[in-house]
């Protein structure tokens, strides 16, 4: 079942309407309403910008033989540090920051954090 | 027909339905969203489609005994023959996730219109830069991607 065809279909496939649904979901041309604007006030935009930027940072990473955590930080030790950060991440914009008073800069800034922190703790290697 | 060709034919074939719905979506969904029923369809219905990429994703990482076969390392891969997909993510992150409230792009109407240029470019950039048997790094993409999507495309 998961061959690499069907991983390729799969991806190939859901991946292009997947992201026009995000889109029409984040940017929705209909201020005031409901869903758009939860997704804009509440603490869901960073939470989503870190765990994109986390997969981004996992596939897209700068050197193709890395190692999690440098060779220094193993399994399981880098998926409970980077799984406890999108726990601490999640509690921070659902739970600690109030509604409504989110701004750009805190999505932007999950952007860089969780990209560093997908290639650092969660390298994807190629295989030889 | 060979089992890879069909298996290509199958691959383009299902690209080219995703796309042509995805655009369908594209043109439908913003007047959708703007009822409040439509919305929670919409947003209901992606996020099944991310959880589900998400879950079989995981699922393929831990179930699949063929090396390298996995959903993220198939798509690492692709970094060596395309530059498509680092490109379109980030330019979406940089769409989405600005940090400034409210942000317009300063190209106006030819903001969209270098973004497609810039995306023609790059890719044909990747394209010819692999006959060469080179490639521009992953993360150089992701960065040029972020920071065209913040300038060209802001939501």
């Amino acid at each position: 079942m998961l061959s690499k065809q069907f991983m390729t279909h799969f991806g190939v496939g859901m991946a292009p309407i997947a992201v026009v649904l995000l889109d029409v979901i984040f940017v929705g041309p209909g201020a005031g309403n409901e869903l758009v604007d939860a997704m804009r006030s509440s603490g869901a935009t960073p939470f989503i910008a870190w765990v994109v930027a986390l997969f981004v940072g996992h596939w897209f990473h700068p050197v193709d033989d890395l190692k999690p955590g440098f060779g220094v930080i193993g399994f399981p030790w880098n998926y409970i540090i980077f799984g406890g950060l999108t726990l601490l991440v999640g509690l921070l914009s659902f739970l600690v920051i109030p509604t409504g008073s989110v701004s750009g800069w805190f999505p932007f800034v999950m952007v860089f954090a969780g990209y560093a922190t997908g290639a650092i703790l969660w390298p994807v290697g190629l295989y030889d | 027909m060979e089992a890879t060709t069909r298996n290509q034919v199958i691959t383009h074939l299902i690209l080219f339905c995703s796309l042509a719905l995805a655009m369908f979506l594209a043109l439908l969904a913003p007047q959708w969203i703007q009822t409040t029923a439509g919305a929670w369809i919409i947003g209901i219905v992606g996020l099944v489609f991310v959880a589900t990429l998400l879950v079989l994703t995981s699922i393929a990482s831990f179930g699949d005994s063929i090396p390298g076969n996995t959903f993220s390392e198939l798509l690492r891969e692709s970094t060596l023959n395309s530059t498509f997909y680092p490109w379109a993510l980030s330019v979406y992150m940089g769409r989405w996730f600005h940090p400034v409230d409210g942000l317009e792009s300063p190209l106006g109407l030819f903001g969209p219109v270098l973004l497609m240029a810039l995306t023609w470019g790059i890719i044909v950039l990747g394209d010819v830069l692999r006959k060469k048997g080179k490639r521009i790094w992953p993360w150089l993409i992701v960065a040029l991607g972020f920071a065209t999507g913040i300038i060209t495309w802001p939501a």
